[in-house]
């Protein structure tokens, strides 16, 4: 009983001893280690080694961590060692770290440093614990005289971040945010990732021992940056490559953009810090030598993103030259057709570019919804993802921010969507990732989507069958862009070989050319966005084959579609036919309207290009109407037809026009009966309505 | 010469409100002997009719009309005699016949066989009498009243909030009037006044648990979720089964953001309805809101299997299945909730389905 008496109370003494050393602040000196002589000397090297890389500056923080970590080990309670280890955390992969560190390191001495109470506000915003966050900068208010540096300016920026991101975490956005998986994502770094608008293809940045050159960086022990791609086969991402030479060199190479089709990538080059894009162009299965990009786009100074349109005539990027609103801006230039060069680059503007940093620029294929990201605006902290809209007049919209969980406390670039705006995708250190920086797929599930209740009542009161109530449904907003995906194979009819065409793509009322593109020669591959509402010809031309032409109205209604469409093309000979999509008459006339001009001068030029060949230009109706009309309506838009081409210099004698009536549908009146709906109907006569040419000789 | 003066005892609904009738009688004459037998026939019937001895009374009534065969009260008594026996048919017959004997004052003849229609389920016929019925007594009230339901049913909420209007003004103490203008005006959008009408018609009948009922509707849909609940609660304390009640109070409290309070209802409401298809699917909605997507999606399956047309039902399973990531399954319901006429659903298949 005495014995048990004195133990307890020794353990209670030892208890109490090792709570008070716990609690006391405790330096690497000497003579508190007289018993590990040893371990204290490695200890002072590890931080000799560490405070070396601590001294150059934030960017190597990262380096001076493993060094630090191991001094801590053989004494956690030094409130200094602390105090850095916590502050080499904000500045690494795993910032939220950061907090049990400086926490200690304030418990341990409140007066570790006058900037403290910043530092703490900074993790406990990393952290998302956005009240805490703000009750240490208040705290840091006190700390500031005209020599620290932690200004006024910062501190009241961060709690105005804080405020947003209090806003934001009350109302988030309804995403579903997915690591896309250990095939794609390693323990090493992923991010940067790009894509083909329907994400058949993605590519991305990654520091891998398989780097191009193998080499790494000698303080960080990171490999070099190269670009990897991906492809989607069956619903999944398959192991990504390395993409090689020439596209990665032996130094760093990062992904900037992809164009929608997957034909143009962008990617970045350092430099030695003047930082340039550089374009790469797939033809057929090989890239190109990336080229840099002109003076208009790489100036002296930074430039660290940029993003083509669709129609590949404008590019927006981001650089840090000079008379911009902050450090890195904004900026845009256009193809001049005429010049045939790009114009001057001119600054987004203040709605967009703020006295704070810009990046990460993307513009959506509907070449109107711009997402950049920015340390200004209304940003929760860091860098945030933000979208503006190109409005009818020019100007842009105020950005929104994409809110919380897409954006964090922390930086979030690199932000790219697909066409539908269904889908995201980004690189975030999350706990469910695999290593450093991992790819995430965010899918925006728009606004909640209301639920519907019934009821019923006693209405009549001397009838016992209840009524029910009439559901009203709330108004929804579609989320989806509206924008068309035409993509598919151009093809050699009969044998199906891939060809790579000349794809140029129309706007049938205006009467001009939106853009070219090409089909890649290997695949026969093609992808093009088409924006609604308007009215698009799409010409299909390549050499020894017969043109082919199609017509796809998309009116402002409507929403997000993805059309497969493999276009066969015909070899120039005897007896193929082709039907000229657009070619437009009058109502019931056989006037042609001027939106067939395109295609009419298409079918000059076949004629001018091919000397030799004799065409027969057919007409058909549909078969409303009398057989003796339709006949006569179809002779003289035939016959319009052929004086156009003879007043554009076609012999007479290489050209007959032949009326056809309802003579020869595509669809006949027993097949229309049968098909469901009113619109498909509409449409079966349509493809009946038509303007067709034959070659007759050769 | 005599006469006989006989009184009818009213009897509910059917014939109240109809007056002493007189029959004259010549006693002396041979047939005026047959018809004081008739009488006597009559007077029996008309005991056995009013102490629902139904086969009995329209016996003697059989008799008196063969001795008398225009006897017009007969026939409307006989009449009322098939009524109370649902045989609306031959209390048609009857009624025509009362009708045709003495045309002009035939209002309550009239109204009996528009009811007799109605209940058939022929509203226009039934519609044509209540009118000639209020043609010649311009204060009937019923037929005002039955009138104004056959106009709602047929939809048009105005005619009949007229005409309860004007059952109210022949009786201003007819509840059901109020009750029933309450609804006219509820489906014509005039909350104000639907719930000023349903609130008199509590006040006439205290104990009028649909009133109640439907004054909580006109209050949800005005957005007063706490006036709602409590008029819901009044008519749940009236009728303890009333499921439908309990249905709605859960509507409410869901619109209000309470949506444990929302559950508790709709589950009550499908403990006395186990077939309450609605109730399975509100309480789909409400746990939803309180992140219960796999109960959702439970009770979604239990309203579409008690009602494999029920629309909402799978538009709120897509709902819930799109949160617990089976974007397919989401997708199937929602193409199946547009096929039966939901419009949001084509919304939801553009915004969140793959082509």
């Amino acid at each position: 009983m005495k014995n048990m008496l004195r133990y307890s109370l020794i353990i209670l003494f030892v208890g109490i001893i090792s709570t008070l050393k716990a609690q006391t602040d405790t330096p690497f000196e000497k003579a508190l280690f007289k018993d590990r002589k040893d371990q204290f000397k490695k200890a002072v090297k590890n931080i000799e080694q560490g405070d070396m890389y601590f001294e150059q500056g934030k960017s190597l923080y990262k380096a001076a961590l493993p060094f630090y970590l191991e001094a801590n080990e053989f004494n956690p309670n030094s409130s200094e060692l602390n105090y850095k280890i916590g502050l080499c955390y904000l500045y690494s992969t795993y910032k939220t770290n950061a907090l049990q560190y400086l926490l200690k390191a304030y418990k341990l001495n409140p007066n570790v440093s006058n900037e403290i109470h910043y530092y703490l506000g900074r993790a406990y915003h990393l952290n998302l614990e956005l009240d805490k966050a703000i009750e240490e900068y208040q705290k840091q208010k006190s700390y500031i005289t005209k020599d620290s540096p932690i200004t006024m300016e910062m501190i009241d920026k961060r709690i105005k971040e804080c405020n947003y991101g209090k806003e934001y975490m009350a109302n988030p956005e309804r995403v579903f945010i997915d690591n896309i998986g250990n095939v794609v994502n390693t323990k090493y770094p992923e991010y940067g990732a790009i894509i083909t608008t329907d994400e058949s293809v993605m590519m991305f940045t990654s520091r891998r021992p398989d780097t191009e050159g193998g080499g790494m960086d000698p303080f960080l022990h990171e490999y070099f940056e190269d670009i990897y791609i991906t492809t989607k086969v069956d619903g999944k991402w398959t192991t990504p490559k390395n993409m090689g030479k020439p596209v990665n060199s032996d130094e760093h190479d990062a992904t900037v953009a992809l164009s929608p089709d997957g034909s143009v990538l962008l990617i970045y080059h350092d430099d030695k810090g003047d930082g340039n894009i550089y374009q790469c162009v797939l033809k057929g299965d090989e890239w190109s030598k990336p080229k840099k990009l002109n003076k208009t786009v790489n100036s002296p100074q930074h430039e660290s993103s940029a993003c083509y349109t669709a129609d590949g005539k404008t590019l927006y990027f981001v650089s840090s030259r000079e008379g911009g609103f902050g450090k890195h801006d904004i900026y845009v230039t256009h193809w001049d057709e005429k010049k045939e060069k790009w114009s001057e680059a001119k600054n987004l503007g203040g709605v967009i570019n703020t006295k704070y940093n810009e990046e990460s620029v993307l513009i959506h294929p509907d070449g109107k919804t711009l997402y950049f990201s920015s340390q200004g605006h209304t940003s929760m902290g860091g860098y945030d993802i933000f979208k503006s809209e190109l409005q009818e007049d020019g100007t842009w919209s105020k950005p929104q921010n994409l809110g919380y969980p897409v954006n964090s406390a922390d930086d979030d670039v690199f932000f790219v969507i697909n066409a539908s705006g269904r889908r995201g995708y980004y690189s975030s250190v999350k706990k469910d990732g695999y290593g450093e920086k991992d790819i995430y797929m965010i899918t925006f599930l728009g606004p909640e989507k209301p639920l519907v209740l019934n009821s019923e009542d006693n209405l009549i009161a001397s009838i016992a069958q209840p009524v029910t109530e009439k559901i009203v449904e709330k108004p929804v907003d579609g989320l989806t862009k509206k924008i068309t995906l035409l993509k598919g194979m151009v093809r050699e009819v009969g044998t199906l070989k891939p060809i790579g065409a000349e794809l140029e793509l129309i706007d049938v009322e205006e009467n001009k050319t939106l853009a070219t593109f090409q089909s890649n020669e290997k695949t026969g591959k093609y992808l093009l966005s088409l924006p609604s509402g308007k009215n698009y010809g799409l010409a299909v031309k390549a050499e020894g084959y017969l043109f082919h032409s199609e017509n796809f109205n998309i009116p402002d209604s409507a929403a997000y579609q993805e059309i497969v469409k493999n276009i066969d093309m015909k070899p120039i000979e005897v007896g193929q036919t082709i039907v000229l999509k657009n070619i437009f008459y009058d109502y019931n006339k056989a006037t042609l309207r001027k939106e067939s001009i395109n295609e009419l001068d298409r079918l000059v030029k076949l004629l001018k290009d091919n000397p030799t060949i004799k065409i027969e230009l057919s007409a058909h109706t549909d078969s409303r109407g009398s057989d003796a009309y339709n006949q006569k309506l179809s002779q003289a838009r035939a016959q319009s037809v052929v004086d156009y081409l003879i007043e554009h210099g076609i012999s007479k004698d290489r050209l007959v026009a032949k009326g056809m009536g309802e003579s020869q549908p595509i669809y006949d009146d027993a097949y229309i009966a049968k098909l469901p709906t009113k619109e498909e109907k509409e449409w079966a006569h349509q493809q009946n309505r038509r303007t067709e040419f034959k070659i007759i000789s050769k | 010469m005599k006469k006989f003066w006989i009184l009818l005892i009213s009897i509910p609904l059917l014939i109240s409100g109809l007056n002493a009738q007189d029959v004259e009688v010549n006693v002396g004459d041979s047939t005026a002997l047959n018809k004081a037998k008739a009488m006597d026939l009559y007077n029996t019937g008309l005991q056995k009719l009013n102490s629902n001895q139904l086969d009995q009374a329209i016996a003697d009534f059989n008799q008196a009309i063969e001795l008398m065969p225009d006897f017009v009260q007969a026939y409307f008594n006989r009449g009322a005699a098939y009524f109370e026996q649902k045989k609306y048919k031959e209390a048609i017959q009857d009624y025509s016949k009362a009708i045709e004997l003495k045309p002009d004052s035939a209002a309550n003849a009239y109204f009996s066989r528009g009811r007799s229609y109605q209940l058939l389920g022929d509203n226009t016929s039934a519609l044509n009498d209540f009118n000639k019925a209020i043609e010649q007594d311009p204060k009937n009230a019923k037929a005002y009243y039955y009138k104004g339901v056959i106009e709602f049913q047929n939809k048009d909420y105005k005619a009949a909030e007229e005409s309860f209007t004007k059952a109210i003004e022949a009786d201003p103490k007819y509840a059901y009037a109020y009750n029933d203008r309450g609804s006219a005006r509820l489906m014509q959008n005039n909350l104000e006044g639907a719930i000023s009408d349903y609130k008199k018609a509590t006040q006439l009948d205290s104990k009028m648990a649909f009133a109640w009922n439907n004054l909580g509707t006109a209050y949800r849909k005005m957005k007063k979720y706490d006036e709602a609940i409590d008029a819901y609660t009044q008519a749940v304390k009236l009728k303890s089964d009333y499921y439908i009640a309990f249905n709605n109070r859960g509507y409410a409290k869901y619109e209000k953001g309470d949506y444990q309070g929302a559950v508790d209802d709709f589950s009550q409401a499908i403990r006395l309805k186990s077939s309450y298809v609605y109730a399975f699917n509100n309480r789909a909605a409400a746990k939803y809101k309180m992140k219960d997507y796999k109960g959702a999606v439970e009770d979604c399956d239990k309203a579409i299997l008690l009602d494999n047309n029920y629309g909402a039902a799978y538009l709120n399973r897509g709902i819930a299945k799109e949160m617990l990531r089976d974007q397919s399954g989401a997708c199937a319901d929602w193409k199946k909730a547009q096929e039966l006429g939901l419009k949001n659903a084509k919304v939801f298949i553009q915004s969140s389905c793959e082509e």
